[in-house]
C-alpha cells in the first residue's frame, strides 16, 4: 500500500523530516507516536501533499505510483485521505455541500443529490449526529471537539484507502473518543490501511494497531509489533527511548 | 439656465428645452426646472471632496448622451433571463420599464385585491398626485446638492411608485424591471415606495441591459419610505451591460419601530457608483444594509454609505461583501452618524473584500461619527485574498483547484446571497458568481 525511503523535507530552511522509512500493507493499522516536535504531524501532511513542506529527499510509493509526483487532490482522488489536526474553517460552504462535491470528483458518474445525503445522514446517524450538521458551514465556529469529529464524517462518506489521522483525539472528551474510534473500526477491512498519529497512547487502545512507531528528530527510531511499545511510552515516557537514540547516534 | 447652447450636449439641449406634459402636476413640472436650473447652475463634485476619494465624478456626465426613448414592446431582455430572476413572471406583480415607457408585464390578482399599487411614476403622478408629492417633499436628497443629483431630477421622465396601505400583508413580493435605453442613451429612473403603518412587503427591482459599442448611462433613484412599525424587503439585482455607467441612490426614511432590509447586488455596468442611506429619524426602528459585488474585467465600483441615527434607541446594521477579479476595482466609503440625543444606538458597518486576481484592488474606509455617549457601534473592513489553507484543505478531499475556488468565493458571498428571499433570484446570483470565478 505505502512504501516511504528515506524522506525528507523542510519548512523554512529548517529539515523537519531527516530520513523517514516506514512500510504500511494493506489492512494494517500503525500506530506512530512522539513527543513535541519530533516530525509525525509533519510527515503526515507532507503526505497529504501540503505546498507548505517542501520535499528535499526519498521517495513514496502509493500502489506502485509515485505518490510524491502527485497533486494533493490528485492523491485524495486515489484514496489518500488526511483526518487534519487543526482543519480550517470555510465560512458559507455547507458540509453537505463540501462533502458532495469531494464525493463526485472521485467519480464518474455523479450520485444524485437525494441519494448521496442519504448516505451522508447515515454516516452521521451514526456519528451521533443530528441530521442539521450537513447544513452547517465547513467547520465554523466549530469546537475543537466538533472539528474531529467532521474529518471522521469526511472519512467515513468518502471511504478512502488509506487515511491518516493527525492527533485526532486532542480536543475529544472521552464519549466523543468512543464514537470516534467506533467509527473507525468499523473502517477496518483488509483493503484499508490506518496510520494513527498521536501523541497519547489513548486512542490506540481504542483503536489497537498492529504496529507501532516512535518518531524522534524527524525519523523513525523505533518498531514494534503490536501494542506493547506505545503501553511502554504510556508508563515510562519517552526519556528512555531519547536516551538510547542518543547513545546509538553517538556510537 | 446656461446662456447659450451652442457647447450642449444633445441631452443637455433638450433638458434647456423642456416644457412639461399637459397631464404633468404643477409641481412636479416646477421641480424638474428647478433641477435643470441646479444642473446648470452646479459643477460636478470636485475630487477633492472627500466624498469623492476613489470615484470619479466625470464617469456620470451627460457629455456624448442622448434620452433613452421609448422602445415597442418588450424586446431588449431574454424573457428567460427575467424568468430566471423573478420565476414566473406571467403570475407575479411585475412591471418593466424599458427607456422612459412603462409596461405592466403581468399583474397579481392578490396583490391588487390586498390593496396593494404597483404602477409607474407617470401614472402615479396623474393618479395619485398628491400622495406622491407628500413622499416627494420627504425625500432624503435634494437636487441642489450637486451635479449629478440634479442631473437624475432633471430628467425623470418615469419610474415606479408601489404603495402598500396601512396594516397590509403584501402576500407576494413585487418586481419591478429597469432596462437601459438603446446605446448612447441615458435613462433616470425613480422608484418611491410607500410602506404605510404596519404594514409588510418585499420588493425586487431588477436593473437589466446588454452591452453596446457606445457608452449609457443609468441615474437611478430609490426612496423608501417607511411608517410606523412597517416591514419592507428591498432587493436590488444590478447586471446591465459592460458599458453602461451607473449611479444608484438608495435612500430609507425608517419609522419608529419600522424594519427596513436592504439587499443590494451588484455585477453589471463599467463605472458604478452606489449610494445607500439608512435615516433613523424616529425611535426604535431598524435598518440593515447588506451588499454584494462581483467586480471584474476593468470596472469599478465605488460604494458609499451612510447609516444616520437622529433618534435614540434605533438599531443598523450593515454588511457588504465583495469580490474583485482581473483588473477591476473596488473601494468603499461608509459612515454611522450618532446625533447627540441619539441614546441607545446600536450600528455595525462591516465591508469584506476577496481579491480573486493579482491585478485587482480595493480600498476601503469606514467611519465612525459618534454625538451621544450611551451607544454600541463598531466597524471594521478587510481586504484579503482566497485563503491558502482553505484551498489546500479543500483540495485535500479530492476537490480540484478551480472547484475549490468556486466554493469558497461563493461561501463568502453565502452571507449576503443567501438573503435574497426568493429562491430563482437567489440561484440567479449564485450562478453568476459560480460562472466567472475562474471563468
Amino acid at each position: 500500500m505505502l512504501k516511504i525511503s528515506g524522506l525528507k523535507a523542510v519548512v523554512e530552511g529548517m529539515e523537519i523530516l531527516k530520513g523517514i522509512d516506514l512500510e504500511v500493507k494493506p489492512g494494517e493499522v500503525h500506530g506512530i507516536m512522539g513527543p513535541n516536535g519530533s516530525g509525525k504531524s509533519t510527515l503526515a501532511r507532507v503526505l497529504s501533499g501540503d505546498p507548505t513542506y517542501a520535499v528535499t529527499g526519498g521517495e513514496v510509493d502509493y500502489c506502485g505510483q509515485d505518490l510524491l509526483a502527485m497533486a494533493p487532490d490528485e492523491r485524495a482522488r486515489t484514496g489518500l485521505f488526511l483526518a487534519f489536526q487543526y482543519p480550517v474553517e470555510v465560512p458559507g460552504v455547507t458540509i453537505g455541500n463540501f462533502l458532495r462535491t469531494a464525493f463526485n470528483s472521485r467519480r464518474e458518474e455523479e450520485l444524485s443529490a437525494m441519494e448521496f445525503y442519504g448516505l451522508l445522514l447515515n454516516k452521521v446517524r451514526e456519528l451521533g449526529l443530528a441530521d442539521q450538521w450537513v447544513n452547517r458551514y465547513l467547520n465554523e465556529g466549530f469546537s475543537g471537539g466538533e472539528k474531529k469529529r467532521n474529518e471522521i464524517l469526511q472519512m467515513m462518506v468518502l471511504e478512502p484507502q488509506l487515511c491518516i489521522l493527525d492527533e485526532t483525539d486532542s480536543g475529544l472528551d472521552v464519549d466523543a473518543l468512543k464514537i470516534v474510534s467506533e467509527g473507525v473500526n468499523k473502517m477496518r477491512s483488509p483493503e484499508r490501511s490506518i496510520i494513527i498519529v498521536t501523541h497519547y497512547e489513548r486512542l490506540l487502545e481504542y483503536i489497537v494497531p498492529d504496529k507501532c512507531h516512535i518518531m524522534l528528530e524527524g525519523r523513525i527510531v523505533l518498531s514494534e509489533d503490536g501494542i506493547d511499545l506505545a503501553r511502554r511510552i504510556d508508563e515510562q515516557g519517552y526519556e528512555h527511548v531519547k536516551q538510547q537514540y542518543a547513545a546509538q547516534t553517538q556510537a | 439656465m446656461p446662456a447659450t447652447t451652442q457647447q450642449l450636449s444633445p441631452v443637455e439641449r433638450k433638458l434647456a428645452n423642456w416644457q412639461p406634459a399637459a397631464d404633468v402636476p404643477d409641481w412636479f413640472a416646477q421641480q424638474r426646472r428647478d433641477a435643470r436650473d441646479a444642473y446648470f447652475d452646479s459643477a460636478l463634485p470636485d475630487r477633492s471632496d472627500e466624498a469623492w476619494h476613489y470615484g470619479h465624478p466625470q464617469h456620470y456626465t451627460l457629455d456624448d448622451l442622448d434620452i433613452a426613448h421609448a422602445q415597442p414592446g418588450f424586446n431588449g431582455i431574454r424573457y428567460e433571463r427575467i424568468c430566471g430572476l423573478t420565476g414566473q413572471p406571467r403570475r407575479i406583480a411585475c412591471l418593466s420599464m424599458v427607456g422612459d415607457n412603462v409596461a405592466e408585464i403581468s399583474s397579481s390578482t392578490p396583490l391588487r385585491d390586498a390593496g396593494v399599487t404597483v404602477m409607474s411614476l407617470r401614472q402615479a403622478l396623474a393618479l395619485r398626485g398628491d400622495q406622491l408629492q407628500d413622499y416627494w417633499q420627504r425625500e432624503l436628497l435634494k437636487a441642489d446638492r450637486d451635479r449629478l443629483t440634479a442631473s437624475h431630477y432633471a430628467l425623470i421622465d418615469n419610474g415606479f411608485y408601489v404603495h402598500v396601505p396601512a396594516g397590509v400583508t403584501a402576500p407576494e413580493p413585487i418586481h419591478l424591471i429597469m432596462e437601459t435605453g438603446e446605446q448612447g442613451s441615458v435613462v433616470a429612473p425613480h422608484v418611491i415606495i410607500g410602506a404605510e403603518k404596519g404594514s409588510t412587503s418585499t420588493v425586487f427591482v431588477h436593473y437589466l441591459g446588454s452591452t453596446y459599442e457606445k457608452r449609457n448611462l443609468q441615474l437611478g433613484q430609490l426612496h423608501a419610505h417607511l411608517d410606523d412599525a412597517a416591514k419592507l424587503s428591498v432587493v436590488k439585482v444590478e447586471h446591465v451591460g459592460l458599458n453602461t455607467d451607473i449611479l444608484t441612490q438608495e435612500l430609507a426614511n425608517v419609522g419608529r419601530d419600522a424594519k427596513y432590509v436592504s439587499v443590494a447586488v451588484h455585477f453589471g455596468g463599467k463605472h458604478l457608483r452606489h449610494e445607500a442611506v439608512a435615516n433613523h429619524a424616529q425611535p426604535g426602528g431598524s435598518s440593515e444594509l447588506l451588499g454584494m459585488h462581483f467586480v471584474r474585467d476593468r470596472q469599478r465600483y465605488d460604494f458609499q454609505t451612510t447609516q444616520v441615527h437622529a433618534a435614540p434607541e434605533c438599531a443598523s446594521n450593515l454588511l457588504f461583501k465583495g469580490a474583485v477579479m482581473d483588473r477591476g476595482r473596488a473601494s468603499y466609503q461608509g459612515i454611522i452618524q450618532v446625533h447627540p440625543h441619539a441614546q441607545k444606538t446600536d450600528a455595525y458597518q462591516t465591508n469584506r473584500t476577496l481579491l480573486l486576481s493579482p491585478e485587482a484592488r480595493a480600498d476601503s474606509s469606514p467611519q465612525l461619527e459618534i454625538l451621544a455617549n450611551d451607544v454600541r457601534c463598531s466597524h471594521g473592513s478587510t481586504v484579503a485574498n482566497v485563503d491558502k489553507d482553505q484551498i489546500f484543505y479543500l483540495e485535500s478531499r479530492g476537490i480540484r483547484a478551480a472547484e475549490a475556488r468556486r466554493l469558497i468565493v461563493s461561501g463568502f458571498m453565502a452571507e449576503i446571497a443567501d438573503r435574497v428571499p426568493l429562491a430563482t433570484a437567489r440561484d440567479y446570483v449564485y450562478n453568476y458568481v459560480l460562472d466567472r470565478v475562474n471563468e
